[in-house]
């Protein structure tokens, strides 16, 4: 924490208050067609059950990988993004269900920075036109001279100075991060409330990031901003902001204090997240890193349970076992044995594509159910995967094997550690969906 | 003011562009205009009207004029069957041809355009009505649609020069349609488009001010090309019988008419109207290309435009590594210069930023400021090095000039080692790892020396010399001996193959003669390092996820047990949990396989974590190099002192920055390129150019730094072996 006065502010809005912005089990699903032929929808669940609040005045971080679902998140806390289903409520009012027209006097208290300012910024528009734009759509102008002395104010306010000589000159002629302050200069100049910033700077350059941060940091504390900071890097989260909380495949796996987060991750996902940042500090190269396997799931199909779980470092029984983590099992195996036993155990199993997965678990179409039912339950006495603990059954069915799997339960968010955490680790919660 | 920078940006690209795109522009305008001038000023130019039988209009009885007269003073392009003067017949048509081809490619462009907008932007059913449709007409025979639109308009309103425009206006909505409706999908996606209702713009104005303006640059082309097409077909229509009725002037109609005449040695009556059309549609496809090398930007990509470039921008580069370059006379090295290509010195200077001084001044300096015989290479003294860069350049063409992107780099790589070579965008790293296989984007030019170093015995595995080598040896090598893994795997896989046969496309291409079963063999062994299971090899690429693809990727660079491999931002475009596992791949791999490699990237902290040694670039010149553990603990340069201190890490408590930005390098500033941003600069800094030298106070030998701060780095010091 770098400032003392926003650690009061953030750890006594924890305690209550009035939110600025509070987000009750908010889902955001997308349909996927399926082939020309097939009629059958399917969805994308980018966002699946997410509760937290935010606080007015603070500095609130969305940390999560590339699927993770947070930049549609963001999108739908702005509703440009439609949420499925849960509530949305700003300043009191649930917005979650409004429309186009009803947001529209809204937009002016919400405002999105980008990622890319390449991209964000209308290249057919100066930038006295591209700026000054939201002054006309909301009427808060008379006349284009008054908007031009505002739009030279706010240009000056973000540190493109003097204002004026920037006015007529076109975005692509500005370098990335004089155009990312014009993208913020933009989003500002409304005098919004609430500003999601989604990935602010990651495409800029090292050396330039610090400035961007300094000047959105600065904008905050004199104007009284509320952002919502989207991110991939732990780093820039932890200096950055007061709460943070760690979106994992659509769902919120830790959320809380930013500086105990930190220093006392109780998520594997964020342990691992933690974990893998490369640090700029050879001495520490060789640390024990205990990364996850593989990678994020598709959102379409999530994992049973909790979904961290085939991938989690600390997995054990009743995170959520089931078929799909088996065959799994068995490829990973496959790279690191020898050939040989790679040869008898593929007979044994047939082909890991013909297999078919079930609710329960998973039937295999055997090339030797004699063989496979032995090394399944050999592998079950050895414990070769905590995943061989939730396994109930290994039956004959008919020329083929079935495996079954007890139960695992989705965990809920439980206060650990005066943070919100979904882990098995810490008591079995069961989630209610 | 604002429509002056409009118009300064309007005309910006045009100047960008190739000089053949503004030679073909200029005389097609100068054609076209010349057109509208003789339809504009027609009846005043020709002496006769074109459908004048009588010589006085006054009096009935006049007579008519001579049929079928040679050209001759009086009729200049001769008479017609008819009895019409030639010459005003072609100017009449020029006045019919430019009405109709503008009312044609205005109504298609007033149709197509809003059409094309409504339906990219809004899709769903309204698109799939729209798409369908225009695609209907888009099949049909344009000409046919034409006569049978010309026809119809014919019956129901009259013939004339309207029915015959909107018939060849018709055929043309298609094509507006589809192209505004394409790039309106792509710029949908665009955030700025996104942002604007973010704002709380109403779709009305997110259509017209964010997308249409975006849109419409590619209309131009379209509508010139158009005019040409529009000018064929009504001519077509004319000579067919649909078009414009007589006895309006028409060429069509006109070449039509006269075709008999041919056989009897009359030929001035269909030559002149021939002439016309094909005067006027050159014109206008001249325009219309003209305007897509200018507007379409991947013709625009640096390296087709600007004046070609013959050689480095110093006095020609060292082909003789072995001097030491740091002692060498300004003339022994001139004597040396007979390996480079003819030219090469004098061609350029002129553009070389250090020679602006002229050959007595700064640039004596310059030769001495050379690298000295400083230790580029790894601690791992003795050993011969796998990779030896030396003066390596980099150059592009660019309308503004050359740019050097490497400007003169020398360096070492030991076998199994890992260099990191970091530093800013645009500060020629990834040129510099392309240019060491000698990869270079048209109009690049790579200059030095690059020597990878024989690999064992036996054919094809000597020490070779990659600037100069042959396109067939390059080939040979990379992928064999060298290879490069870039940032985006998807891009790099064929995703119509499965993944066993690119390996056996790379195997089989380096080693023909290898059984199939060894081949496979290969390929299941490479991909279980990756963590690759053998059930999996003849899947295709889409069937893997992002980091699985960079596996494959680092699969088929290592399966034939290269000596070097240049990964280039191998991890930018994963996650953090799958770059470091991938980090960790690598690293093993180069401790089990004496794999020479070089990490490209931005990231200080992968550096940190997979390198021995790093290499820090700054505006094209490498700024300091070193051991790891010495740069990252004791950074000896102002520039990567600040590049450290800006990296945001776990730790950081306070956020520092360097001030301004990267030096312009068509146009490099004098003396040490850091200067203008360095907090530590001095006067000198700016006069000379700091050479690569050991600290003083460092504790290893193979640490240097280029900035006067350490004695010995002005190039007026004595060198550091001369100090002691």
């Amino acid at each position: 924490m770098s400032d003392p006065a926003a650690a009061t502010t953030s750890s006594s809005s924890v305690d209550g208050g009035e939110p600025l912005l509070d987000v009750v089990d908010l889902h955001t699903h997308f349909p996927v067609r399926g082939g020309l032929l097939s009629r059958h929808k399917d969805v994308v669940r980018a966002v699946d059950g997410v509760t937290f609040d935010i606080q007015p005045g603070e500095v609130f971080g969305l940390v999560g990988e590339s699927g993770s679902g947070k930049t549609t998140l963001g999108r739908t806390l702005l509703k440009l993004a439609d949420p499925t289903s849960g509530s949305l409520i700003y300043q009191g009012r649930d917005i979650a269900g409004y429309d186009e027209k009803q947001m529209r006097p809204l937009r002016r208290e919400l405002a999105l920075v980008f990622q890319d300012p390449n991209a964000s910024l209308n290249p057919a528009m100066t930038v006295a036109q591209g700026v000054g734009h939201p002054l006309l759509i909301h009427g808060l102008v008379d006349g284009r001279a008054q908007m031009r002395e505002r739009v030279a104010a706010m240009l000056e306010r973000v540190g493109l100075t003097p204002g004026e000589r920037f006015l007529d000159i076109y975005p692509q002629d500005l370098s990335g991060g004089q155009k990312q302050r014009l993208v913020i200069a933009r989003a500002l100049i409304t005098e919004p409330k609430f500003v999601v910033a989604d990935e602010p700077v990651a495409a800029l350059d090292m050396s330039v990031r610090a400035r961007v941060l300094e000047l959105m940091l600065e904008l905050q504390r004199d104007l009284g901003l509320t952002y919502l900071f989207i991110t991939h890097d732990l780093a820039t989260a932890r200096f950055l902001c007061d709460r943070i909380g760690i979106l994992y495949l659509g769902n919120m796996v830790e959320w809380g204090d930013a500086d105990s987060l930190f220093d006392d991750p109780q998520h594997p996902y964020t342990r691992s997240l933690l974990d893998a940042i490369p640090l700029p500090d050879p001495r520490r190269r060789d640390r024990d890193k205990n990364l996850p396997v593989g990678e994020m799931p598709d959102a379409q199909t999530p994992p049973k349970g909790c979904r961290f779980h085939p991938r989690c470092p600390v997995a054990f029984e009743p995170c959520g076992w089931e078929g799909a983590d088996l065959l799994a099992f068995f490829e990973r195996r496959w790279t690191v044995v020898d050939g040989d036993q790679v040869e008898s155990e593929l007979a044994a199993t047939g082909s890991l594509q013909a297999a078919d997965l079930r609710d329960d678990g998973v039937r295999f179409d055997a090339g030797n159910p004699v063989a496979l039912s032995k090394l399944l339950e050999q592998l079950r006495t050895e414990q070769a995967h905590p995943l061989f603990d939730a396994v109930t059954g290994i039956e004959r069915d008919g020329g083929g094997i079935a495996v079954t799997f007890g139960d695992g339960p989705e965990p809920d968010l439980q206060t650990i550690a005066g943070r919100q955490v979904a882990c098995h680790l810490h008591g079995t919660v069961p989630r209610e969906r | 003011m604002s429509a002056r920078a409009r118009l300064a940006r309007t005309a910006a690209p045009f100047r960008a562009a190739t000089r053949t795109a503004q030679v073909l522009i200029v005389i097609g305008v100068l054609m076209t205009l010349g057109f509208v001038f003789v339809a504009t000023l027609g009846p005043t130019l020709a002496p006769y009207e074109p459908t004048q039988y009588q010589v006085d209009p006054e009096e009935p009885e006049a007579g008519q004029l001579p049929r079928l007269e040679e050209p001759s003073s009086d009729h200049l392009m001769g008479t017609n069957r008819d009895g019409f003067d030639v010459f005003a017949r072609v100017i009449g048509g020029a006045r019919v041809a430019m009405i109709v081809v503008l009312v044609s490619t205005l109504i298609a462009l007033l149709v197509g355009v809003p059409l094309g907008l409504l339906a990219g932007y809004r899709g769903g059913r309204l698109d799939r009505i729209l798409v369908t449709t225009m695609d209907a007409i888009y099949t049909f025979p344009s000409l046919l649609l034409a006569i049978v639109v010309a026809f119809l308009f014919g019956e129901l309103f009259a013939p004339g020069v309207a029915s015959a425009a909107s018939a060849v206006g018709i055929v043309y909505i298609p094509q507006y349609f589809r192209v505004v409706r394409n790039h309106t999908l792509s710029v949908k996606q665009e955030p700025f488009v996104e942002g604007a209702r973010s704002l709380g713009a109403k779709e009305r104005t997110v259509i017209t001010r964010y997308v249409f303006f975006n849109v419409v640059q590619s209309v131009p082309v379209i509508f010139t090309l158009n005019a040409a097409d529009a000018v064929l077909t009504l001519a077509s229509l004319g000579f067919l019988g649909y078009g414009v009725p007589p006895p309006a002037p028409e060429w069509g109609f006109d070449i039509q008419q006269a075709t008999q005449d041919i056989t009897s040695g009359v030929w001035w009556t269909t030559m002149w109207p021939g002439v016309a059309i094909i005067l006027l549609v050159t014109g206008l496809t001249l325009v219309g290309e003209g305007l897509n090398d200018v507007i379409n930007p991947l013709l625009r990509a640096r390296g087709l435009s600007g004046t070609k470039l013959r050689g480095a921008p110093i006095g020609g580069s060292d082909a003789d590594a072995s001097l030491p370059r740091g002692r060498a006379k300004a003339a022994d090295r001139d004597a040396d210069d007979g390996a480079d290509p003819p030219g090469a010195t004098t061609s350029t200077s002129p553009n070389g930023p250090h020679r602006a001084d002229g050959p007595d001044g700064p640039a004596t300096a310059d030769r001495d400021s050379l690298p000295p015989t400083a230790p580029v290479h790894s601690a791992t003294a003795g050993v011969e090095p796998v990779l030896k860069v030396r003066d390596l350049r980099v150059g592009y063409r660019t309308p503004r000039g050359p740019l050097w992107a490497v400007d003169g780099v020398d360096l070492d790589l030991a076998p199994g080692e890992a260099l990191g070579l970091v530093g800013e965008s645009g500060c020629g790293k990834s040129s510099l790892s392309r240019a060491l296989l000698n990869l270079m984007p048209p109009g690049g030019l790579v200059t030095g020396q690059i020597t990878l170093a024989a690999r064992g015995d036996g054919p094809g595995n000597e020490e070779i010399e990659l600037v100069d080598a042959s396109r067939r040896q390059l080939r040979s090598i990379r992928g064999d001996r060298a290879s490069l893994v870039f940032q985006e795997p998807m891009t790099r896989l064929d995703p119509l193959m499965r993944v066993s046969s690119h390996f056996r496309e790379a195997i089989k291409a380096h080693r023909p003669d290898l059984s199939n079963d060894r081949v496979r063999e290969l390929t299941e062994t490479a991909l279980a390092k990756m963590g690759i299971p053998r059930t999996r090899v003849d899947n295709y690429p889409h069937e893997f996820s992002g980091g699985m693809r960079q596996r494959i990727m680092l699969a088929l660079g290592i399966v034939l047990q290269p000596q070097l491999v240049i990964a280039d931002e191998p991890t930018t475009s994963l996650d953090v949990i799958v770059e470091a596992q991938i980090l960790d791949i690598l690293a093993e791999l180069r401790r089990d396989a004496d794999v020479g490699l070089v990490m490209v990237t931005h990231n200080l902290g992968i550096v940190a974590e997979t390198c021995d040694r790093v290499a820090v670039m700054y505006a094209g010149k490498i700024v300091e190099m070193g051991p790891v553990e010495q740069v990252f603990n004791a950074p000896a340069h102002p520039y990567t002192q600040g590049l450290m201190a800006s990296t945001i890490s776990l730790e950081t408590t306070e956020l520092h920055s360097i001030e301004g930005s990267p030096p312009d390098l068509i146009d490099p500033p004098d003396g040490c390129r850091f200067a203008a941003r360095c907090p530590a600069v001095m006067d000198r800094c700016t006069e000379v150019i700091p050479r690569l030298t050991r600290p003083e106070d460092t504790a290893v030998d193979d640490h240097l730094a280029a900035c006067i701060l350490h004695p010995g780095a002005d190039p007026a010091d004595p060198l550091p072996d001369e100090r002691s």
